[in-house]
């Protein structure tokens, strides 16, 4: 028999309470972060301190005193001096890999391609990773899984569809807790599967002697026994845990830009493994260096070998090509001074802090939400600004059409607007710069919902109902003074997170 | 404005923890779609309550409060992987992961998974969270109308989606009965 929909829905939210059900807390509720990997924190302060606002270091070209660096050999400490715009103000991330609790991933990484080829990986890429734990939890979610028999036993097929630095992949678990993975972002299942037999696994060591018949010959062009996984989740490529790194840079809150430039210890193997997971394999230069290149759904990477024994590598999402070779082109080491003054991954207490008294304290009314919303003539819009995750997002639910589009934006931005799949309708939403009571132009102000934010500034919109969109927005304060004039940013409804997912609903 | 109950009537963040942890992990898994980034992103809420209790103790409904912050960051790719990659560099302490579900009922929440990050928010929490339409509007902050359209819409995806049939009486602006309702 057929389940109609509402029964499906309930048979597989049933499922999903009931997996749930055992995981009844034992302790109190968590009062601070668990000590985690630095690279994990590192990211977790970024958020934090997107939501706190901490006022950073503007980097500029006026204090070049000391060039900043690491030990074994010298790291520069590379930090862009045209910061891309749009983001939040940088960071600074020591990754000193030495604190890494024994709870990390270690994992050994080797990397085949095709050896003296400009592109290595032109006609096949592979990895194999071993490690220890179980590295499939970390793949869940991220695309379409199956399982598969591999090795006699049950292994997880996974095919990412989130941008995942690892495309797809075969993983399953061998002799004593040894797990496996095959990964590749060339090679289909079936190549996988054959690869995966041809391994030769003794004593928990992998080696592909020979590629199977049906996959492309490949020669082993890296291999490492000593890399972090957990900094390939959070950080990019990963790195060795002997490896001195460095990461400067900050993402939106709703993830659609981002920009982060790592430096690190690394020789010729270490830089085959990044360009492998990073997909960087078209030959370009950066500031003079041989780099190489790769893009994957509005993201960006660059890596190249900055000094001997360092590699360089950029990381971002959502840049344009003139916004990114900007920032490239301005990359240099930072000084002492500079680094000493960009926030540090301060790990918990500080940063817990800073982040109640900007987003808590006094000023808080009695939520962190402060929303519009209405119809128009083909549907509802709606505008929220959410204090907690620091975004302002607009939606339009037109009746007609099966596409909603939704937006967010950072909680600063005064003036965007988005349209509806007819484009005829446009919805101009923002949040007033501080001092500003209303909308400068008369039919604007007419038009437009207000209402105060949690923080204290107003929140409006309008609907543009068959009109055009301004090019800039005047704000005036109580006594009718313009306190600010700014242009109108378009925004796309891609900008959706859920875009990342590869949804378009 | 969310009303304030009297001091003497609020729930401790204690009581709410061992009350809805296992829920709000429900939420955050079929919203993620990862197991393991599920107990992290409630961990997470958890803890930003800690930080804020002082205000967010005082509201009618904090559990709504948690709710919101759940379904926030369960939709965000990058979030959900920082959840993963602190969730792995725990893996040595061993922390128990929510079961696996089945391949039928994967298939279903990867399909709300591919909605538009509000509609799956909005099926998540009326399905698996058996929240009303009013409620909903108010942990989302939004129109009960704006959480109808969402829920229409949504419902009309995943049918076509996953191949099934909407119930015979679905008409445009029909909301299913929650479990609740049905049950009573």
């Amino acid at each position: 028999m057929t389940m109609d929909l509402d029964t499906q829905m309930r048979v597989a939210s049933h499922s999903l309470r009931r997996a749930s059900r055992g995981l009844t807390p034992t302790g109190p509720p968590p009062t601070r972060r668990p000590p985690l990997a630095v690279a994990g924190m590192a990211v977790v302060v970024t958020l934090l301190l997107a939501v706190a606002g901490i006022a950073v270091l503007r980097l500029t070209d006026d204090d070049r005193s000391r060039v900043s660096t690491g030990t074994r050999p010298d790291v520069p400490r590379l930090i862009p001096g045209a910061y891309p715009e749009g983001l939040p103000d940088p960071m600074a991330i020591d990754l000193p890999y030495a604190l890494l609790s024994s709870d990390n991933v270690p994992a050994s990484i080797a990397v085949y391609g095709e050896s003296g080829a400009d592109n290595p990986f032109g006609a096949g890429d592979l990895a194999v990773i071993t490690s220890d734990d179980d590295m499939r939890p970390y793949l869940e979610g991220s695309g379409n899984q199956r399982t598969v028999a591999v090795q006699g036993v049950e292994g997880l097929s996974t095919d990412a569809t989130d941008g995942s630095a690892i495309d797809r992949s075969v993983t399953w678990e061998v002799a004593d807790g040894r797990h496996v993975m095959v990964a590749s972002h060339s090679l289909d299942e079936d190549q996988l599967l054959a690869v995966a037999e041809a391994l030769t696994i003794a004593d928990g060591d992998v080696t592909l002697d020979a590629a199977p018949p049906g996959v492309p010959v490949l020669e082993q062009l890296a291999a490492g026994d000593d890399y972090l996984l957990a900094s390939l989740v959070v950080a990019g490529p990963p790195v060795r845990r002997s490896a001195e790194a460095f990461m400067v840079g900050n993402e939106t809150v709703d993830y659609d830009k981002s920009f982060f430039v790592v430096t690190l210890a690394g020789d010729a193997s270490d830089l085959i493994v990044d360009r492998w997971f990073t997909s960087a394999d078209t030959p370009t230069e950066v500031r003079g260096h041989p780099a190489w290149a790769g893009t994957d759904e509005g993201s960006q990477s660059l890596v190249w070998e900055e000094s001997p024994g360092v590699i360089a590598m950029v990381l971002t999402n959502g840049l344009t090509d003139a916004e990114l070779q900007a920032a490239v082109d301005s990359l240099r080491p930072a000084t002492d001074d500079e680094w000493d003054q960009l926030p540090h991954e301060p790990v918990d207490a500080s940063v817990g802090d800073a982040g109640d008294d900007a987003a808590g304290g006094e000023d808080l009314v009695d939520e962190d939400v402060a929303s519009l919303a209405g119809e128009y003539s083909s549907g509802l819009w709606d505008v929220s600004y959410d204090l907690v995750l620091n975004e302002l997002c607009g939606g339009l639910i037109p009746n007609a059409a099966d596409d909603a589009p939704y937006a967010c934006v950072g909680s600063d931005e005064p003036a965007s607007v988005l349209a509806d799949p007819g484009g005829t309708m446009l919805l101009l939403f923002g949040v007033m710069p501080d001092g500003a009571v209303r909308l400068g132009d008369p039919a604007l102000a007419e038009a437009a919902q207000v209402t105060n934010t949690p923080d204290g500034r107003v929140l409006y919109a309008v609907v543009l109902d068959g009109q055009p969109a301004p090019t800039q927005v005047a704000f005036v304060d109580p006594q009718d003074q313009t306190v600010a004039t700014t242009p109108v940013t378009t925004v796309d409804a891609g900008t959706d997170i859920t875009a990342e997912g590869g949804a378009d609903g | 404005m969310t009303q304030r109950a009297p001091s003497a009537q609020r729930v401790t963040l204690e009581e709410l923890y061992r009350r809805e942890f296992s829920q709000l992990v429900s939420l955050a898994h079929g919203l993620s779609g990862s197991r393991s980034a599920a107990e992290e992103l409630v961990q997470e809420a958890f803890l930003a309550a800690h930080r804020r209790w002082e205000t967010i103790g005082r509201y009618d409904d904090p559990s709504a409060w948690l709710r919101r912050v759940v379904v926030n960051r369960s939709v965000g790719v990058i979030r959900r992987r920082v959840a993963e990659g602190m969730a792995l560099t725990r893996l040595g302490s061993r922390r128990v992961l929510p079961d696996a579900l089945p391949d039928s009922d994967e298939r279903v929440w990867q399909a709300v998974r591919n909605l538009p990050r509000r509609q799956a928010q909005v099926v998540a929490l009326f399905y698996v969270d058996d929240q009303p339409v009013h409620e909903i509007a108010g942990i989302l902050q939004c129109a009960e109308g704006t959480v109808k359209a969402h829920l229409h819409q949504a419902r009309q995806s995943l049918a076509q989606a996953l191949g099934t049939a909407l119930p015979p009486d679905d008409v445009s602006d029909y909301c299913p009965p929650t479990h609740q309702e049905v049950e009573r």
